[in-house]
C-alpha cells in the first residue's frame, strides 16, 4: 500500500516538475539559446540527415511500397486527365497573378523614375 | 481624393507601348488588305475585264495605306480614349487621361488633344518635356486640349501606401 502510494506520489510530482519546465520562460529561453549554438545546430542537422537517408534506403527497398506509389500515381493521373478544370484554373490563377506582379512592378518602377527625373530636372534648373 | 498627375516615364513609356500595338495593327492590316487584293511589291496585275473587281482596287493600295496609316492612329486614340478613358499602353502604365476639371474626356476633346500632340512633335519633343516643368505635369497637347493625365492603379490603398501620396 505504501508502495502504491510513493509510486502515485512520485508520478504527481514528476507531472508537476515537467508541466513547470514546459511553461517556464526561463526555460525555453535556454534551449534556444542551446539550439542556435553551431554546434548543436550542426550536430541535430546531422542526425536528422542520417535518421532521413535511413528511412529513404529503407523504402527504396520495399517492393510493397513502389506498388503504391505506382498505383496512387495512375490513379491521380487518371482523375487528372478525366478533371482537368481544376489544374488549369490553378494554372490560369498563376499565369494572372504573375501578369499582375509584373505589371505592378512596371507601374511603380516607372512611377519612381518619373520622380527621380523630375527632381533632377528641377535641380538642374535650380527650382525647389 | 487629390490627384496625383503622371509623369515623362510613365508617359513615355505608355506612348511606346501604343506605338508598337499601332505599328503591329497597321502593318497587319496592311499585310491583310494586300493579300486581299493581290498587290506584291511589284505592283497589281493589271484588270483585264470589268468584274475583275479586286484588281481595280488593288489599284488603291498605294493611296489607302497611307491614309490608313494617318487615320487608324487617329481613331484608335480618339476611341480609346473617349470610351475608357485611357489606350492599352495607358492601362498598362495605370494612368488615365481626364478633363482639366476632372471630368471624362468627350470626342472634341480627344480629337483635339490629338493633333496638338502633332505639335509637340514638331517643337522637337519640347511640348513633351514641357510635363517636367508645367504644374500638374502637363504637356503641350494637355494645355492646348485642357487635359490631365494622372495615375490609376485601380487599387488605390496599395499605391498611396507605397508612395505616401494620394493617387485617383
Amino acid at each position: 500500500m505504501a508502495r502504491l502510494v510513493e509510486t502515485r506520489l512520485a508520478e504527481a510530482l514528476i507531472d508537476q516538475v515537467l508541466r513547470a519546465l514546459m511553461e517556464s520562460r526561463t526555460l525555453e529561453q535556454l534551449v534556444i539559446r542551446l539550439l542556435e549554438r553551431p554546434e548543436v545546430s550542426g550536430a541535430i542537422d546531422a542526425q536528422v540527415d542520417r535518421q532521413v537517408d535511413r528511412v529513404l534506403k529503407a523504402l527504396e527497398n520495399d517492393d510493397s511500397l513502389r506498388q503504391l506509389v505506382r498505383e496512387q500515381a495512375d490513379a491521380y493521373l487518371k482523375h487528372l486527365t478525366e478533371h482537368p478544370e481544376p489544374v488549369r484554373q490553378l494554372i490560369q490563377d498563376q499565369s494572372r497573378g504573375m501578369a499582375r506582379d509584373i505589371q505592378e512592378s512596371v507601374r511603380a518602377a516607372a512611377l519612381d523614375a518619373d520622380d527621380v527625373v523630375e527632381t533632377w530636372v528641377h535641380r538642374k534648373l535650380g527650382r525647389s | 481624393m487629390t490627384p496625383r498627375y503622371a509623369g515623362l516615364v510613365s508617359r513615355g513609356a505608355a506612348r511606346v507601348v501604343d506605338m508598337a500595338l499601332l505599328a503591329v495593327l497597321v502593318g497587319g492590316a496592311g499585310w491583310l488588305v494586300q493579300q486581299f487584293l493581290g498587290g506584291d511589291a511589284v505592283g497589281c496585275a493589271p484588270a483585264q475585264s470589268w468584274w475583275q473587281v479586286r484588281r481595280h482596287l488593288c489599284q488603291f493600295i498605294p493611296y489607302v495605306i497611307p491614309v490608313a496609316a494617318v487615320w487608324f492612329p487617329a481613331l484608335y486614340y480618339v476611341l480609346f480614349w473617349t470610351t475608357v478613358g485611357q489606350t492599352p499602353g495607358m492601362a498598362l502604365l495605370g494612368l488615365r487621361l481626364l478633363r482639366s476639371d476632372g471630368g471624362k474626356v468627350g470626342p472634341v476633346t480627344a480629337l483635339k488633344r490629338f493633333l496638338a500632340v502633332t505639335l509637340s512633335m514638331v517643337t522637337l519633343g519640347m511640348g513633351f518635356l514641357m510635363v517636367l516643368v508645367t504644374e500638374r505635369r502637363r504637356t503641350l497637347h494637355d494645355l492646348l486640349a485642357g487635359t490631365v493625365v494622372v495615375y490609376d492603379w485601380g487599387d488605390a490603398s496599395r499605391a498611396r501606401a507605397r508612395t505616401g501620396r494620394a493617387v485617383v
